[in-house]
């Protein structure tokens, strides 16, 4: 098989994980460097960024899970590449700057240890041979050596254990080869050599390269087994928590095959979205997994984005005095990014803080409006008491429906999210306001996650 | 009225601002006589100008730490806000940070708006540079961004280079709109200076050689309906133009591996449009897929896909 189609083929297969971040990292070589911020090089019509170079080494697979392209009982055309091969074309589309590195991925076409290793030797090739010093991250295949994956840390920037699905039971159901125990096994194993180097590194003279620099994802597929938002973000949560994962990516089901353990029709978009937005609240705004969905609610309001949603439960700590707020308080509230809150406390201290000014500060008023006053004064219009129904529908940000998202393929609105605010709330970010992280659900445990199961 | 002008060159801009904070006033309005070069300047006389451009940047160093990075990225502003920006540095020679951090204020919002978007368009062009073998060793970008970066842009993108045998390698990113060339050249010094177009461009960075290397035929081929090398972009206004160029199978092989990448499930060509504005694509490898595809179809071939899985629309990958 040619060179271009085997491109065309292993990068086709390996276009439904999402991840494709070249961020983390400031390696240098002979040859390039790898951008601490992480840089897109090109827009797909799925308007999806294209920053690596995203193949699988092979497509060949021994595992027959139900939802992937590339399962065993899968009637498709198979090829691998050759390492030389698979090298000259990295570093010919990194010169070029059409990419910022490589990602690698791979079907389980032998032992893990053998893919594992023929991964590593691209690496290798990479950055030995060709002194590459771009971003690379390698797909850390369970059941791999431990001598193998010791390695493959020390040539990629980020490595990924990819958990699919979010519960034991969807697993055995759908990809019974895979081991979510084994899964998150090497997870721990990963995190466990991440915080080695890092102690090895302190107070070194001399500090030898870090170990897996951008640290290490999973991805999660969304729609393709029966499990709720609320169990999915709890997984996340937990592997946050406890194996310091950098990012969870999520990637809704597409149907793959009229399989009857698997759904006829996608999830809507919308949901893999609000579980983006979810999972941002939890790593960057000091949200528990357990404020994202509280009470009985199983699943994101698709009509709200989550910190919205939160806010309407918790009316009664709005509104919040711009004047006053801590940088805690001003991230939770809707339409205040931490650019927003940046410049609110900026302006306060120069003394320019106004309601006039909030616009010109990056506050997406549309919002905010409703949870906000300075000096006591609130925004025109926005202090009287609007019912919730109302309100609800004023800062909604739901687009018009559209075919993937239209009634009946999406999940039930959750109404319970519109009752009164939560009684145990008290203040945003105090140790009282924030709901206690959830006890581990059994089916996390199942997965070796949660107190005593590691 | 008090009218300054200068030539609009990065030297006259940080002069102009001495002067002002040594005169403690500001002008009515500045003037760009000649927005075209990038070099030497006529405001304020020689002799002084180097003196002058370090006065302000210390002053406005010490009045803020933020403040010189954000007024030289105003400064590469297409649009340019000169006026805003000596307010705002005779604001901050007065009151320290806080004319930094009223962000409501007319003259501070100008320039943050100015300098977000000369970062935001640096940031796009980092990844969207598409770079060509133009000679034996030389490497070379074309573009025609809104904003002054060529200078920036070589170099980020420096280290991509490295060396090869014969010393580090030589490459340019040209500005099409401005004329202007900014790399290494085959001394291997840094350099950024007026040049009136592409083939200019490639002499500058070196001799042409015998050939352009490539990787053998046989071990790349392309779909034969991709095979068809689009044209070189149309010259920007600065009246360039481009050497003929020998077919380039890497840039076949990059534009199968972007039909590939794309899932036509989630089509969404608005989000892509968004992050991908008409303006850039005219020098993008990728958006000549289209093209060559037309070609393909005039002569009576059906393209071929790209795509060996076409009808697959699986959702996940393996391991």
């Amino acid at each position: 098989m040619e060179t271009a189609e085997k491109l065309a083929l292993l990068a086709a297969s390996a276009r439904y994980d999402a991840s494709c971040a070249s961020s983390g990292s400031a390696r240098r070589g002979a040859l390039g460097a790898a951008n601490a911020g992480g840089v897109c090089h090109a827009w797909t019509e799925d308007g999806r960024c294209v920053s690596l170079l995203k193949v699988l080494l092979s497509n060949r697979c021994r595992y027959d899970c139900a939802y992937c392209a590339n399962r065993a009982s899968a009637e498709v055309p198979r090829a691998s590449f050759e390492t030389d091969e698979l090298v000259r074309i990295v570093v010919s589309f990194y010169r070029r700057n059409y990419i910022e590195g490589l990602f690698l991925s791979s079907g389980v076409f032998a032992e893990p240890d053998t893919v594992m290793e023929r991964m590593n030797e691209v690496a290798r090739r990479l950055r030995r041979d060709e002194g590459f010093g771009g971003y690379i991250h390698l797909k850390a295949i369970p059941g791999a050596g431990e001598r193998t994956l010791a390695e493959a840390g020390f040539l990629a920037d980020r490595l990924s254990a990819n958990i699919e699905l979010p519960t034991a039971r969807a697993l055995a159901s759908l990809a019974p080869d895979k081991d979510g125990r084994a899964i998150v096994g090497m997870m721990r194993s990963i995190d466990g050599r991440i915080r080695e180097d890092a102690d090895g590194r302190r107070g070194a003279a001399r500090r030898p390269r870090a170990w897996a620099p951008a640290g290490q994802s999973t991805q999660l597929v969304v729609g393709a087994s029966p499990d709720s938002d609320r169990e999915i973000v709890a997984l996340a949560g937990a592997l946050y928590r406890e194996v310091r994962l950098r990012r969870v990516y999520y990637s809704a089901y597409l149907p793959v095959s009229t399989d009857p353990r698997l759904p006829g029709s996608p999830p809507p978009l919308l949901r893999e979205h609000r579980l983006y937005q979810a999972d941002w609240l939890v790593r960057r705004y000091g949200f528990s997994t357990g404020e994202i969905l509280e009470d009985d609610a199983e699943n994101l309001d698709p009509d709200l984005d989550p910190k919205s949603a939160w806010a309407l439960r918790h009316l009664d700590r709005f509104p919040v005095e711009l004047a006053k707020a801590p940088w805690e308080e001003l991230l939770r509230v809707p339409g205040i990014g931490a650019t927003g809150a940046r410049r609110i406390l900026e302006s306060r201290r120069a003394g320019g803080l106004s309601l006039e000014a909030l616009p010109s500060l990056g506050i997406v008023m549309k919002r905010a409006r409703w949870f906000v006053t300075v000096r006591g004064r609130a925004p025109a219009g926005a202090g009287t008491d609007l019912a919730l129904p109302r309100l609800r529908a004023l800062i909604s940000d739901r687009p018009a429906p559209r075919g993937d998202d239209a009634p009946g393929s999406a999940p039930a609105v959750d109404t319970r999210s519109l009752e009164a605010p939560h009684p145990s709330a008290v203040h945003p970010g105090s140790a009282e306001g924030v709901p206690p992280v959830p006890a581990a659900d059994p089916l996390q445990l199942e997965l070796g996650l949660g107190k005593g199961a590691a | 009225m008090n009218v300054v002008s200068y030539d609009g060159s990065a030297a006259g801009f940080w002069a102009l601002l001495g002067l002002a904070l040594e005169e403690g006033s500001c002008p009515d309005a500045v003037e760009r006589t000649d927005r075209r070069s990038l070099f030497g300047w006529r405001a304020v006389p020689p002799g002084r100008s180097a003196l002058l451009a370090s006065r302000a940047r210390v002053r406005l160093e010490l009045a803020d730490h933020r403040a010189p990075e954000e007024l030289e990225m105003a400064r590469r502003r297409g649009r340019p806000v000169d006026l805003a920006c000596l307010r705002l540095a005779l604001a901050l020679d007065r009151d320290g940070p806080d004319a930094f951090d009223r962000h409501a204020d007319p003259d501070r919002r100008a320039v943050r708006a100015a300098a977000d978007a000369v970062r935001r368009e640096f940031h796009r062009l980092e990844g969207l540079l598409r770079f060509k073998p133009v000679s034996g060793r030389a490497w070379l970008a074309a573009c025609e961004p809104d904003n002054e970066l060529v200078d920036l842009l070589a170099a980020r993108l420096a280290p991509r280079f490295g060396s090869d045998p014969a010393g580090p390698v030589p490459f340019g990113v040209l500005d099409l709109g401005r004329n202007a060339l900014a790399g290494r050249g085959p001394d291997g010094e840094a350099f950024t200076e007026s040049c009136r177009d592409a083939e200019a461009a490639v002499a500058r960075l070196g001799p042409r050689p015998a050939g352009i290397a490539a990787a053998p035929p046989s071990a790349i081929r392309a779909p034969a309906s991709l095979r068809a090398p689009g044209p070189f972009p149309e010259p920007g206004n600065g009246n360039a133009r481009t050497p003929p160029e020998a077919p380039d199978l890497d840039e076949d092989l990059w534009r199968v591996y972007f039909e590939a990448a794309t899932n036509p499930a989630r089509a969404n060509p608005d989000l892509q449009r968004r992050f991908v504005p008409e303006r850039y694509r005219r020098h993008l490898t990728e958006f000549r897929v289209a093209e060559a595809r037309a070609d393909g179809n005039r002569n009576g071939r059906a393209p071929e896909p790209a795509d060996g899985s076409a009808s697959d629309r699986s959702g996940t990958t393996t391991a």
